[in-house]
């Protein structure tokens, strides 16, 4: 294995660091064993997101009739993916902006989105210009939107990123409940002081509201 | 299936991905646990072997769409010497005629413009001519670099593998040809010819 695969490598490596440490950014709005758990999950959701979605990818291209190898596709999905990462490490520190300032959860929710929102236009810039092979916008667009579909849910299910300070537990993982669309939705609302509940129940305490 | 049974069976197949791999060369801890979790990703990589249509050294060599502009370059730059020969083989762009034409001036006790005129005439002259030569030196060398890189596209054909200094080759070629841009536009300057 030379050039592609040392290269393949190293990207993967540069996207779980990257992703590591916004993550940590992330779980430092917590603290604790928190800073680890999102430390870890971070680089899971977009690696895993991208290892589903790349059996989908080869496809595409097989599709297309695309005369680039299947490695040379590959390298390139990585190389947009560091690109998020790297972005997503850029911003780490305007999280750790606003765990020092005492950001609320809420905007933190939104500024963890507009962050990853940002990084997947970078990602996509990427993927853009290293030439994806073939009929380019057809495969382009439907991967990146098999992608944004199964990261939105792969991240979802390894949530929580961003808990509470004052929730007393922090899970790795959390039961599913819902969709990430929803809950966008609500941290949105609830940001703009407009709550569905009068209060968080803390664990154990039933819920009233549902 | 639930959400639990597929995650063991995906990290089944990333075990098989990892075991596989380290029962043959070159062998890579690393590796291994990177495919683990990213099989599908990563497998392609430890497990399809490389063709000659894979980059790697041989993806250094450019391809027939890539030579084919630079080619066309080389064979206009050549046809713009051929322009420039044609032109100093003028009678008006004759270096021994200037200079008798000069020689002529100041035994005549001509004016100083018209002496100054067959002066700038002849500095031009040798100007282009100087530029002739270093456009010449310049093609001779990037026709011998164009045989290289055809030979080393040949020994890939052929060996499968090329020399790495190909990259630099390529470079050179590139470089070079951006070089000889700038002397044509030198050449392209309006050259006087003076008054006389």
């Amino acid at each position: 294995m030379r050039f592609l695969g040392d290269l393949a490598r190293a990207l993967i490596i540069i996207t779980a660091a990257s992703a590591a440490v916004f993550g940590a950014a992330v779980g430092a709005y917590k603290g604790g064993i928190q800073i680890a758990f999102a430390a870890i999950k971070m680089p899971l959701v977009l690696l895993l997101t991208a290892a589903i979605c790349a059996p989908s990818w080869s496809a595409l291209r097989a599709a297309v009739g695309a005369r680039a190898s299947l490695k040379t596709e590959l390298v390139r999905v990585l190389g947009g993916l560091a690109m998020v990462a790297l972005v997503l490490a850029a911003v780490a520190p305007a999280l750790l902006v606003g765990v020092v300032v005492g950001a609320s959860y809420h905007s933190m929710a939104i500024l963890l989105c507009g962050s990853a929102a940002v990084a997947g236009i970078a990602g996509v810039a990427v993927l853009i210009r290293s030439r994806v092979s073939g009929a380019v916008w057809i495969p382009l667009v439907t991967f990146a939107s098999v992608f944004v579909i199964v990261g939105a849910q792969m991240s979802w299910t390894l949530r929580p990123y961003l808990v509470r300070p004052r929730s007393p537990d922090t899970p790795f993982v959390r039961a599913l409940e819902g969709s990430l669309i929803e809950a966008t939705a609500r941290s949105w609302d609830s940001m703009k002081g407009e709550y569905e509940r009068e209060y968080a129940p803390l664990p154990g305490e039933e819920d009233p509201w549902r | 299936m639930a959400l639990a049974s597929v995650a063991v069976l995906y990290v089944a197949c990333g075990l098989g991905c990892a075991i596989a791999s380290m029962s043959r060369p070159p062998r890579s801890f690393l590796d291994a646990v990177i495919v683990v979790p990213l099989w599908p990703l990563f497998g392609p990589f430890l497990f399809i072997r490389s063709t000659g249509s894979e980059p790697g050294m041989a993806g250094l060599l450019p391809g027939p769409e890539a030579v084919a502009p630079l080619r066309e370059r080389l064979s206009a730059s050549k046809r713009r010497l051929a322009d420039i020969d044609a032109l100093l083989r003028k009678p008006s762009f004759d270096l021994d005629s200037v200079n008798r034409r000069l020689v002529s001036l100041s035994a005549a006790g001509a004016s100083k413009l018209a002496v100054a005129s067959a002066l700038s005439r002849r500095k031009a002259i040798e100007r282009l001519a100087v530029r002739r030569k270093t456009l010449a030196t310049e093609l001779e060398e990037l026709g011998e670099l164009f045989l290289q890189l055809e030979t080393q596209t040949e020994v890939f054909r052929v060996a499968g593998h090329v020399d790495e200094s190909v990259s630099d080759l390529v470079a050179d070629i590139q470089a070079r040809l951006e070089g000889i841009d700038e002397i044509e536009a030198e050449t392209r300057e309006p050259i006087s010819l003076g008054q006389t």
